[in-house]
């Protein structure tokens, strides 16, 4: 459960300095906001990035998945 | 099945709230795109005011002056307010209307000679017109702002319900895992699902404030209302006797430090019918969003209320630049515009999603429709 939300907690932690900071002041906290805001995007950027890739040649992805697969399919037969 | 039966209503307000606002959405996401950037393309498309140096005599021009000289511009049409832009107390921006209110235009006057420097024009011009339109209140006055503010509920909905349903498609993934090889339906999902939590708080905020910004029309005139029944001075229009510039000296003296951000003239909706409101505003990055009124008699020039404004303002006033991101410089806007195109990649493959729906419902009629015929 936490390691589902820990990301996610810590996204919305960075969005909300980002939000918040340039109201606060010029300057320094303008930039302040620039840094904690660009982490969300730059992290969207980087997975949809990677996930347009090929998947590799080694399998390793495709026994993921299939591994994921396998295991939705256990669920719903149980 | 309790919990099965729970994930099952956030399925469907998930579904049905982001499929009904979804379309408008779209249009806000895209028609904002442009009005994140307007004070940089009003730079390009309008003239500058230019304000020249001047050395010598630097006192200020009598108020009364400014507006004359406004007027005279406009003979026809009758001032409104006259306003600061934020750090240059130089130049007066007089904003003048006609009668009905149908008519809108502004004057820039040397706030120290008195020579017009310029006529900006108010709101957004031509193209940008039209998507300032789309995107405020699809050319319906305040029904279309209110029916924008529903649907900006709506999406709020969504956005709420899609975190509900978030930790179930994710168990078991690390964090931005995107299916390639499972097909194109479950690398959508995955990627919807990481772009919405990703984008989750910025997406709520704006939603948020947007649906405020709806509301402003409303709570302003409430909050007029409601200030102009306290104050307990018979609202009949009455010429003012007392001149601008004794109005704003009053005002100024009663401001320790901050600075002025605009003047509403008597009758206009910042004031009363025989009010004056001067707005000020502070120096800091936070209090120059928060402007503090004065308000004064237009027959006597005393000041009747100081009374900061009330909490369901400052949310306004706060709304504003929370929605609009246009405090913190162009990287922030930048940051804005690419939240807001990541929206729209959200949006788009939320339909796609619902088009490419696994169908159960259409297999089981089929299923019925067997023993039927069999026993038939």
């Amino acid at each position: 459960m936490l390691r589902t939300w820990i990301i996610p907690i810590w996204l919305g932690l960075m969005t909300g300095v980002g939000l918040i900071s340039a109201l606060l002041g010029d300057g320094i906290w303008d930039a302040l906001s620039w840094l904690a805001l660009a982490v969300p995007v730059a992290l969207c950027i980087y997975y949809w990035a990677r996930s347009t890739k090929r998947p590799s040649r080694k399998g390793l992805v495709n026994r993921r998945d299939a591994e994921d697969r396998l295991r939705d399919e256990r669920r719903l037969r149980r | 099945m309790h919990r099965h039966r729970h994930l099952r209503i956030w399925d469907a307000v998930h579904r049905w709230s982001s499929l009904t606002c979804t379309i408008f959405l779209l249009l806000l996401c895209l028609t904002g795109l442009p009005l994140i950037f307007h004070d940089e393309i009003g730079r390009v498309t309008q003239p500058r005011i230019h304000v020249d140096e001047i050395t010598g005599n630097t006192r200020a021009a009598s108020l009364d002056r400014v507006i004359e000289v406004a007027v005279s511009q406009h003979p026809t049409l009758h001032p409104l307010f006259a306003s600061h832009e934020p750090h240059e107390p130089r130049v007066w921006y007089v904003t003048l209307a006609s009668v009905n209110g149908d008519k809108l235009e502004q004057v820039a006057v040397d706030a120290r000679s008195a020579n017009i420097l310029g006529k900006p024009h108010i709101g957004p011009q031509g193209v940008m017109g039209v998507i300032h339109s789309l995107h405020v209140d699809l050319f319906a006055g305040l029904k279309g702002k209110l029916f924008l503010g529903f649907m900006g509920m709506l999406f709020f909905a969504s956005i709420v319900s899609g975190v509900v349903l978030y930790a179930p498609f994710v168990r078991h993934r690390e964090f931005g895992a995107i299916r390639r090889s499972s097909g194109a339906r479950s690398r959508w999902l995955d990627l919807h699902n990481l772009l919405g939590i990703a984008t989750l708080l910025w997406a709520g905020v704006v939603a948020f404030t947007g649906v405020i910004n709806t509301t402003s029309d409303l709570l302003l005139s409430q909050w007029r209302s409601q200030m102009l029944s306290q104050l307990k001075i018979p609202a009949e229009t009455h010429p003012e006797k007392v001149p601008a510039q004794v109005i704003l000296e009053n005002a100024l003296d009663h401001l320790r430090g901050g600075a002025i951000s605009f003047i509403a003239f008597p009758g206009s909706s910042f004031a009363g019918d025989s009010i004056w409101g001067v707005y000020a505003r502070g120096n800091s990055a936070l209090t120059s969003r928060l402007v503090r009124p004065i308000l004064l008699d237009a027959r006597s020039g005393n000041i009747v209320s100081e009374r900061p404004l009330p909490w369901y303002l400052m949310l306004l006033l706060l709304s504003e630049p929370l929605h609009f991101g246009d405090y913190g410089g162009l990287p922030l806007k930048i940051l804005w515009a690419a939240l807001d195109a990541l929206t729209i990649v959200i949006l788009v493959s939320g339909v796609y999603l619902w088009v490419v729906r696994k169908r159960p419902r259409r297999a089981a009629p089929m299923n019925l429709r067997k023993p039927a015929q069999g026993a038939a």
